[in-house]
């Protein structure tokens, strides 16, 4: 079997990052197809602390580069462009 | 069942509850308040500047309901002027604080959206059947620049033309307020672009989710008890059944009451305890008096009998809802401690003010942007211990829970076959209570028990959720299932 390149991808799902949707950033990971998916390690992860250094929830970090104010689509094309990298 | 899309009405609204609660936490919210509009809605240059002073001012007015003032009082007011009043507001002393939690129009906000009207789209095709033309009794449909065109001195708005187009090329605008407020308990007026009808306002929220804009507010309170929590003060909460699942995946129910623990509530008790009574005793009351019987726990479906069906009021059931009866028998062994009622729902503020308990009245969403400021991760606490409920109980929080808890109830207290011949109409969002208690007013139905849910969904579908009500829905069942049946 190949060794697949992977990487990691985490959401944090603290209150902060809930309220503001990180919920449906989960989902959206969650529905990626497994093409996708299989590159991922999906981790949700409790706050990073990042919301309360002025950084505007939902937080997410991929490949270890935090993202602040991600929604589904952003959080789509960032992993797809990492991706792209990996191949 | 409604349909939860976070938008940015409600992004910004949670910003700003918590930029506020960090503010004064940190002792600084004489100081910051002015400056918050600006520091949530930052400069950008470019396209889109004029919007950011929109968007700001926006935001200045909903302070004033974060701060749980009241609007009418206070509307002319700047932030630099309301700040200094902030230590009277914080401690519950000031007199600009709303005394009813009624909903607030902030009219500078409204966009007055046109609406109540039919209009030609673009989709016309100026067609040689042209059906509008030959449909309109009024003979109000011309043909001007190439397409249909509504002369609005003729036109009674009776939307035969709307219907007779194949390409559905004409359409009706309608105010999102207006079109989801059931009882037409607001509207435009001569002199206002939305005012509310309060004899009719039902306060159940459907306004307040429905404007795009976030012209429509209620007043927190949710300032006020984090003062008393911080300083100390004896607080004990109450937390609706639709809890389940409202504040993630990873956070279970025992560990949201140890989160409000942490906050510092002394005592935290489930209202599924109250469900439990309430069921118990209208099953009780169904057995002595027979029905019709209303159910009573949704106050916006009672506040709606009120107004639209006065001579049904006789039928509500005499029983309280199952946030009063708690907080009733609270009172007997807390009597020194206030209560607050934390429950997706802001029509249980307005039961709360005209009951005159529990005190204070919060949503979920409120209550979560107080756990986020504060810094208390729910999900990183310990499990504690639920109260004895039962699995009925707690389905109070979805539409058809209240009837099927009465229904086990009968059980217990007449017999199975009493339970089962029980012919139950559950209305299902205020549109369904209308055509319910239309019914019932003219004798079209042969009912039992009308359970009345305001929302769409039942509690998990309220005002104030964070959940998805269809995850909710089926995480409460989950829930009812692994921990109360086990």
């Amino acid at each position: 079997m190949e060794n697949l390149k992977k990487f990691n991808v985490e959401i944090c799902v603290g209150t902060a990052c809930h309220l503001m949707g990180s919920n449906a950033l989960v989902n959206m990971v969650e529905n990626l197809s497994e093409d996708i998916k299989k590159h991922l390690n999906i981790k949700c992860s409790l706050c990073f602390g990042n919301c309360n250094k002025e950084q505007i929830p939902p937080i997410v970090k991929v490949n270890g580069i935090t993202y602040t104010s991600v929604t589904p689509e952003k959080l789509k094309e960032i992993i797809l462009s990492c991706l792209e990298g990996i191949k | 069942m409604r349909r939860f899309v976070l938008n940015n009405v409600i992004k910004y609204k949670r910003m700003l509850y918590m930029e506020i609660i960090k503010s004064y936490k940190k002792g600084e919210l004489k100081e910051e308040l002015p400056k918050i509009p600006k520091k949530l809605i930052p400069d950008i240059s470019g396209e889109g500047r004029s919007r950011v002073f929109y968007e700001r001012e926006i935001l200045k007015e909903k302070i004033k309901f974060v701060l749980g003032l009241d609007y009418k009082k206070v509307k002319d007011l700047e932030l630099y002027e309301i700040a200094n009043h902030i230590e009277e507001i914080v401690d519950s002393t000031s007199p600009i604080l709303a005394k009813k939690p009624e909903l607030g129009v902030i009219k500078d906000v409204c966009n007055d959206c046109p609406g109540g009207r039919y209009y030609v789209t673009d989709l016309c095709r100026n067609c040689i059947a042209h059906p509008c033309m030959e449909v309109c009794p009024r003979n109000a449909i011309l043909n001007a620049g190439n397409r249909a065109y509504i002369d609005y001195n003729k036109c009674i708005g009776c939307g035969l033309c709307a219907s007779a187009c194949p390409y559905n090329a004409i359409i009706k605008l309608e105010r999102p307020c207006e079109k989801n407020c059931i009882p037409k308990a607001i509207g435009k007026s001569e002199t206002s672009p939305v005012e509310v009808k309060y004899e009719k306002c039902t306060g159940c929220g459907a306004c307040y989710i429905a404007c795009p804009f976030g012209a429509l507010e209620f007043p927190s309170q949710l300032l006020q008890v984090i003062h008393k929590l911080i300083t100390g003060k004896k607080l004990i909460a109450i937390f609706a059944p639709s809890v389940v699942s409202q504040f993630g995946r990873k956070v279970s129910v025992p560990q949201f009451k140890k989160a409000l623990k942490i906050m510092g509530f002394k005592e935290v008790f489930e209202v599924a305890i109250g469900a439990d009574i309430v069921a118990r005793e209208e099953a009780k009351h169904f057995i002595e008096h027979g029905g019709p019987m209303l159910t009573s726990c949704c106050p916006a479906y009672v506040n709606f009998v009120k107004s639209e069906f006065p001579d049904l009021v006789k039928y509500i059931s005499p029983i309280e809802s199952p946030m009063i009866v708690l907080a009733r028998k609270l009172k007997e062994n807390y009597s020194d401690h206030e209560i607050v009622f934390i429950g997706p729902c802001l029509a249980k503020k307005l039961e709360a003010f005209e009951k005159g308990l529990p005190e204070y009245v919060l949503t979920f969403e409120e209550i979560g942007v107080a756990l986020a400021a504060l810094q208390i991760e729910p999900a990183e606490c310990e499990h504690d211990d639920l109260s004895e409920a039962t699995g009925a109980a707690w389905g109070f929080a979805v539409s058809g829970g209240v009837s099927a808890a009465i229904k086990y109830y009968i059980k217990e207290v007449a017999s199975e076959e009493k339970a089962e011949s029980l012919n139950v109409t559950v209305a299902n969002g205020l549109m369904e209570c209308k055509l319910a208690l239309e019914k019932l007013s003219n004798g079209k139905i042969d009912t039992d028990i009308i359970e009345g849910m305001a929302c769409d969904g039942g509690c998990i579908a309220g005002p104030g959720v964070l959940a998805d009500p269809r995850v909710a829905k089926s995480s409460l069942n989950m829930f009812i299932k692994s921990e109360v049946m086990k």
